[in-house]
């Protein structure tokens, strides 16, 4: 372990001089000897945390210079003992108790966020090639990020009843969950069907010739309005185009270049959402 | 690391969910109150430890066995706090009221109403207590682990990831603000014996 008291001054001028006591009327006088005594009681006062975390750093014939030092020197003890007190009042402090069943709640979110770890996916005791922890925050980084669900996490400070209450609203939001993905995929073959039968395509092309008739006829009528209605017509005639690039692409270059639209777009967002969530995870862990 | 912690991780890993509540039961109460002195606030201290469970037992796989448990969940919880701690100062450069509309109180103001503060009724332990949150963060986790939860200065080198010299120095600046800080109360408290 590092020493960093190893070469402290004290030490060269022999342990003797920490026997010594100091001479504070000297102080105003700045004579020499007195000078050099309360420099002794500076050093010693560095050395004093040392002394009373007792860990190996100060050696034991240096200890016996500075107990001998304290016994003397008024300041130093009453620096030393205050130290102590510190130490004493911090170790005094109380331990803070969980409310009842806490694993419990913790259990629970592991159970209904993450499942249990597939068969075989343990790791080899003897892999480690290194056992500091440090290490092993890089691969922490790498493993899927636990599902932060809304509202799921729970408050642990409370009465027991609170808790019932909490299992009641995971079952819900699990229930909850459940359904949005029921939506989801009834909405994606709702797509899917438009986009690939017939009727679904002229549905569309209908839809949109007559969204961008309404959207023109709007911006005709918008027209007479100084500065806001030429405003509003650039935004119309945005959508009016983004709706006639979708029917060209549609109906001009067939459901085969639109489809690979779809999925280039929605790789984006896959990806997009993949490095989100790898940043949250490595500013976690 | 035990040979009770690897036996118990190893059927985690196999699948066993509950082996997993033997790890949570073992070492909840530690976990939280590293991030209860960390953070000051219980609601926010239950939070972050659902949170480190649960992050470390995504992370199960990666754990090196031949590490200690505990240290491991001590590094996940301080770099949570830490997280946490930044999150909130700078929702509080936003807004100082912000925590409080939340429902919440910021670290350095502690209550007395919530069941956990009742722990902490004597008035010289909620002076430390204030006086450890007001601590800049790196004192704090050091005297917090030190102290509170009676880590020796090499295993909160590992967890903190610094050098046992840098911690032994945080250690001791830290005990050195404190006594600044707490010298009216212990004169007081000397006093009164």
């Amino acid at each position: 372990m590092e020493n960093r008291f190893e070469h402290n001054e004290p030490e060269e001028q022999g342990w003797g001089a920490y026997a010594t006591p100091p001479s504070y009327s000297g102080y105003q006088n700045r004579q020499q000897g007195s000078s050099s005594q309360l420099d002794l009681c500076d050093k010693v006062r560095q050395l004093l945390p040392a002394l009373i975390e007792n860990d190996g750093d100060i050696r034991p014939e240096m200890a016996s210079a500075l107990y001998g030092h304290i016994t003397i020197c008024i300041r130093c003890s009453a620096d030393y003992e205050e130290m102590k007190r510190v130490v004493a009042v911090l170790n005094l402090q109380p331990q803070v108790e969980l409310p009842m069943d806490f694993s419990g709640i913790i259990m629970q979110r592991i159970t209904l966020e993450i499942g249990p770890h597939k068969q075989g996916a343990s790791v080899n005791p003897t892999q480690a090639a290194s056992p500091t922890v440090s290490g092993e925050s890089a691969a922490l980084s790498a493993v899927p990020l636990v599902k932060q669900a809304e509202g799921v996490k729970t408050s642990t400070v409370g009465q027991t009843s609170s808790y019932s209450a909490t299992r009641e609203n995971l079952v819900q939001q699990e229930s909850s969950g459940t359904n949005k993905m029921i939506t989801s995929a009834v909405l994606v073959g709702m797509l899917a069907f438009f986009l690939t039968s017939a009727w679904g395509r002229a549905m569309m092309s209908v839809d949109i010739k007559s969204a961008n008739a309404l959207l023109s006829q709007i911006g005709e009528s918008l027209r007479g309005i100084p500065i806001l209605g030429a405003l509003i017509g650039l935004v119309l005639n945005t959508l009016i185009s983004a709706g006639n690039l979708i029917e060209r692409t549609f109906f001009d270059e067939g459901s085969e270049n639109a489809l690979q639209m779809a999925l280039k777009i929605g790789l984006c967002v896959v990806l997009f959402n993949y490095a989100r969530k790898r940043h949250q995870n490595n500013r976690a862990i | 690391m035990e040979q009770n912690d690897a036996e118990l991780v190893r059927q985690t890993l196999c699948g066993n969910t509950s082996a997993y509540n033997g790890l949570v039961v073992k070492y909840q109460r530690q976990v939280y109150n590293l991030a209860y002195r960390m953070l000051g606030n219980a609601e926010d201290a239950g939070d972050l430890v659902q949170d480190t469970f649960l992050r470390a037992y995504s992370a199960l796989a990666s754990f090196r066995q031949d590490a200690s448990f505990l240290t491991w969940l001590y590094k996940i919880t301080s770099n949570l706090c830490i997280d946490n701690l930044r999150s909130r100062k700078s929702r509080s450069a936003l807004s100082l009221d912000a925590e409080m509309d939340e429902g919440r109180e910021p670290a350095a103001t502690c209550r007395q109403s919530s069941p956990e503060d009742t722990v902490v009724r004597d008035a010289v332990k909620d002076v430390v207590h204030h006086a450890i949150l007001n601590l800049p963060e790196k004192y704090r986790a050091v005297v917090v682990m030190r102290h509170l939860q009676e880590m020796s200065v090499e295993d909160i080198a590992v967890t903190l990831d610094l050098p046992t010299g840098t911690v032994k120095t945080h250690l001791f600046r830290a005990r050195e603000m404190l006594r600044e800080r707490l010298r009216p109360t212990l004169e007081m408290e000397s006093d009164g014996k």
